[in-house]
């Protein structure tokens, strides 16, 4: 045991809190080192002295005045609803946590589902066009099969100049379409 | 009337939650000294650690319900006025006041003062003030540690409990704090040992 691990243990071993072996190294580093001896000696009497230190005592008017604030200071009121889950947990958490917890996973909710797109939104219903011209691409006209879906079947409003998107469906299905009657006059 | 032996602090504390204005009397009654003379070793001004003890016993007047019973009372009480002394001690930090040394006024009231000689009497406060102003060196964490180990005589687990931290740690604190009294107060002892 070297000066370092005896200063360590000085109060350990004032209080009787180390094992017979630390006890025997202890001792025999401090029979041997004055400095240590010294140390040792010195944290001894410092805790004899602080025990046996004068106490003071409150001053005769501390009843009164304790009084007289206890009068005047209004007592403070408990939450019901906080003294109600005083001690206890809810989901694992303290109460306030765990309120807190619900209300901000409900805020999300809402959030997310005000956010979906839905078809009665009225933005939606003011663009579509009253009067759509259907523009027809393939080899089948309209008239050919009326209740089918056809996927190349591209309604284009015309009457709708605001978007951008609906600009550029115009522009790609002429492009298109004058594509696929070359094909079909090469084919021919 | 209460019987000073027959309720426990809890016991007590029960009491008053329970309305029973009797017991925080009796409480007041055994904590006011204690928290005086832990509050005043903290801050090193007797004015200043009344007023905080008065803060604290307030404090448990009106916040009697905030007690739990999963600790012991003398555990919640030193933390209030643990807290309330490093507030005291942050506000001073803050308006920057260099307080004084106030000791030794003609208000001190010593317990064992009435059969010492003068020149004892003048010894005992030299080396008290050297005590005190030695304590007021110490960081707040080894200061507070020791003051509850060696001068309140608590013991580590309820210093543990107070400070909220853990046992090695609160041993570790006392053990630096005591080596760094004792190598404060190396010169004191000496003096003391030549007068003799």
């Amino acid at each position: 045991m070297n000066c370092y691990e005896v200063r360590d243990i000085i109060s350990s071993y004032i209080e009787n809190e180390l094992s017979i072996q630390s006890i025997n190294q202890f001792d025999e580093h401090v029979n041997n080192c004055k400095n240590c001896d010294g140390t040792y000696l010195g944290v001894l009497s410092l805790i004899t002295t602080l025990r046996s230190s004068p106490r003071i005592t409150v001053s005769n008017r501390f009843n009164s005045k304790l009084q007289e604030r206890i009068n005047n200071v209004s007592i403070k009121t408990i939450n019901p609803i906080s003294h109600l889950f005083r001690d206890k947990l809810v989901f694992g958490f303290e109460p306030k946590y765990a309120f807190v917890s619900i209300i901000a996973v409900v805020a999300i909710i809402f959030l997310m589902v005000g956010l979906l797109p839905t078809n009665e939104n009225p933005s939606l219903e003011t663009s579509i066009p009253t009067e759509i011209t259907p523009v027809f691409t393939g080899s089948s006209s309209p008239n050919d099969n009326p209740g089918m879906y056809n996927p190349d079947v591209n309604l284009v409003s015309e009457t709708d100049g605001d978007s951008v998107k609906t600009t550029e469906n115009k522009k790609g299905t002429v492009s298109d379409f004058e594509g696929r009657i070359k094909l079909v006059k090469d084919r021919r | 009337m209460i019987d000073k032996h027959k309720y426990s602090d809890e016991e007590l504390i029960y009491r008053f939650q329970q309305g029973d204005e009797v017991a925080y009397i009796e409480l007041v009654n055994r904590y006011r000294n204690r928290l005086i003379n832990f509050v005043y070793r903290y801050i090193g001004d007797r004015n200043d650690a009344e007023d905080i003890v008065q803060d604290t016993l307030v404090k448990l007047y009106t916040h009697k319900h905030f007690y739990r019973n999963i600790a012991k009372f003398s555990t919640w009480i030193y933390t209030i006025a643990s807290n309330l002394a490093k507030t005291e001690l942050r506000k001073r930090k803050r308006r920057k006041v260099t307080v004084l040394s106030k000791m030794g006024g003609e208000d001190r009231e010593f317990d064992p003062a009435s059969e010492i000689t003068a020149d004892e009497f003048a010894e005992g406060r030299h080396t008290e003030r050297e005590i005190q102003n030695a304590i007021q060196s110490l960081p707040l964490h080894f200061r507070t540690a020791v003051i509850l180990r060696d001068i309140q005589e608590l013991s580590y687990e309820e210093i543990s409990n107070i400070l909220d931290v853990p046992l090695g740690t609160v041993k570790s604190r006392i053990n630096r704090a005591r080596l760094q009294l004792q190598e404060e107060l190396k010169h004191v002892k000496q003096k003391g040992r030549k007068r003799i």
